[in-house]
């Protein structure tokens, strides 16, 4: 387990939540895999579809259970 | 509503749910720590409704109050699926079919309404929750166990949210500038959720890789988990978002160096 990749999940992914809803998005979440597919997403904030794993992606790091391809 | 509407929305496969690589010693150590964590799953459904009307009422952003209300409903679910697995180890007789209370909430009685919410989000989310997360990451880590792999991911991809909803919470709060009462209070907190914790995991059997397949974790991983989680995830938080640490210093080292 990388303890900084935890902080940027729970912490950081908490926090751009706000961000995000703030900016008017459209929010929900999931912890699925399906976050590591938008791993190349663009790092700009989406406006228009945000959930926690963009948001986890924001912070820099996709959200995966381990053992998870 | 039938059980099979509390179900997790990842699938579990309980019917090919084999127990049969551990020994009856065992399979009673692991049970137990899942008929243990039912209950507490079961107590988080209270505290997560006390949170809903705590945080109707002194006001919050919506995605806060939206992921607080289905946390109550998530736990609900958690409580099913540790049943479950506790089942399938221990026998239908050893485990309460429901349960009932309500977990033991600090009042808090020197506070103001908005410090008293305040305070208990953080202890529920960016402390309880988060350390849990960061726990079942680990558990998930060691686990191979089809069936308990599934369970443990049903119940973290809920976790980390829970987690995740406390650090927003308090990120508004610290934009606002209310974070008022929540640095003097903070020693009492981290004890009674990190102190509490690293007491319970030194309690338990040491590190045992049969045990670990079925979702659980031994004394010395548990330990180090629990601290990493306050030394790497909890601690930085708080820093992030400026609430300061000074009077909960001497607290945190002694968790993070002390005996339990």
């Amino acid at each position: 387990m990388n303890p900084n990749r935890m902080f940027r999940v729970i912490v950081m992914g908490g926090i751009a939540l706000v961000a995000a809803s703030a900016c008017g998005g459209s929010v929900s979440t999931s912890t699925d895999a399906g976050a590591d597919a938008r791993a190349d997403a663009p790092a700009t904030l989406r406006l228009t579809v945000v959930d926690a794993s963009d948001a986890a992606t924001e912070a820099g790091v996709p959200y995966q259970f381990p053992g998870e391809t | 509503m039938t059980a099979g509407s509390l179900e997790s929305r990842r699938p579990i496969l309980w019917e090919s749910f084999d127990v049969g690589a551990l020994s009856s010693d065992a399979r009673s150590v692991v049970g137990d720590t899942w008929r243990e964590r039912m209950k507490q799953e079961h107590l988080a459904v209270g505290a997560f409704a006390l949170l809903v009307q705590e945080l109707a009422e002194d006001g919050c952003d919506p995605i806060v109050l939206s992921l607080v209300t289905r946390a109550a409903n998530d736990e609900v679910r958690h409580t099913e699926v540790c049943r479950r697995m506790a089942v399938a180890l221990l026998g239908e007789a050893e485990v309460p079919a429901r349960l009932h209370g309500f977990p033991k909430v600090p009042q808090h009685p020197q506070s103001s309404r908005e410090e008293r919410v305040l305070l208990h989000v953080v202890e529920m989310c960016c402390l309880s929750e988060t350390i849990t997360g960061v726990y079942f990451t680990e558990m998930l880590g060691r686990a191979t166990q089809p069936t308990a792999r599934a369970a443990l991911e049903s119940l973290l991809q809920d976790e980390i949210d829970h987690g995740r909803v406390g650090w927003a919470y308090l990120s508004t709060r610290a934009r606002d500038s209310r974070l008022d009462g929540l640095s003097a209070a903070l020693p009492a907190l981290i004890e009674r959720t990190v102190g509490r914790a690293l007491r319970q995991a030194d309690r338990s059997h040491e590190d045992d890789a049969a045990m670990e397949s079925y979702g659980w974790l031994g004394r010395t991983t548990a330990l180090a988990t629990i601290r990493r989680a306050l030394r790497e995830v909890i601690v930085p938080g708080f820093e992030t978002l400026g609430v300061s640490l000074s009077v909960a210093r001497s607290t945190i080292d002694k968790l993070l160096d002390g005996a339990p």
